[in-house]
């Protein structure tokens, strides 16, 4: 019984799958527990906020004029009067970071290199999200819906698979990160 | 993992809430959270399996 489950502790996939999983289980668990003090003190999380907040600058720097933001405890509401979208805590894409620094800490392959592609990584999905959710909204000033639900789709796709790229090249990322420090 | 894809489970219905009024549709990423797990999982079996036959 020993040697088998020192087969598995040996073995570098089970430690990489118990890494990854502990590390998903204490970053969700770290946030539901700030997502159930905000509901305490009955306010809307600080990421939807600023996802929403960023958004709707970005919709206004896109040119979608009379565009609102309304905040309430659930989410944000964005957009033209009669048109707007909402931003709940779903959509803040913070959970698909978790899961991306998981893989780094899993895989671990320094901790200074992990540090910088997890903030980068970060920064990069959070990009990205804004960049969905403004251009949703222009879309939905626009017009046209089944056009919006197309794009609301794609760029979710577009997200995921830029995570799962980033994974696969990591890698690289790690050698070239390893000649800059 | 099962116990995690438990927990990411409850999480995500958890999420129900309140719905928003059909005029206002919501714009949810994170409905394909288990799927991309299972891709971190897969990625990394895949570079540890070639880890060990390079070895």
């Amino acid at each position: 019984m020993s040697s088998i489950l020192r087969s598995f502790r040996e073995n570098d996939f089970v430690r990489f799958a118990a890494r990854f999983s502990i590390t998903i289980i204490l970053l969700m668990g770290v946030y539901r527990f700030y997502l159930w003090s905000t509901a305490q003190q009955e306010d809307l999380d600080w990421i939807t906020y600023q996802v929403s907040f960023l958004s709707h600058k970005l919709a206004l720097l896109l040119g979608v004029a009379n565009c609102e933001f309304n905040c309430f405890m659930d989410g944000c509401r964005i957009g033209v009067e009669g048109k707007m979208i909402n931003v709940l805590e779903g959509c803040n894409g913070i959970k698909l970071g978790f899961v991306y620094i998981a893989y780094l800490i899993g895989v671990n392959h320094n901790y200074k290199s992990t540090f910088i592609q997890a903030v980068l990584g970060i920064i990069t999905i959070q990009f990205f999200n804004v960049f969905r959710i403004g251009m949703l909204v222009v879309l939905r000033d626009l017009g046209g819906d089944a056009y919006f639900f197309f794009i609301k789709y794609i760029f979710g796709v577009f997200i995921y698979v830029s995570i799962i790229a980033l994974w696969l090249l990591k890698p690289a990322i790690d050698k070239r990160l390893d000649k800059l420090f | 993992m099962i116990l995690l894809f438990a927990f990411i489970s409850i999480d995500l219905a958890a999420q129900g809430g309140v719905p928003p009024p059909p005029s206002d549709p919501p714009v949810p990423l994170d409905g394909g959270l288990i799927a991309l797990i299972a891709a971190g999982g897969a990625v990394g079996y895949k570079k540890y399996k070639q880890r060990n036959t390079e070895v």
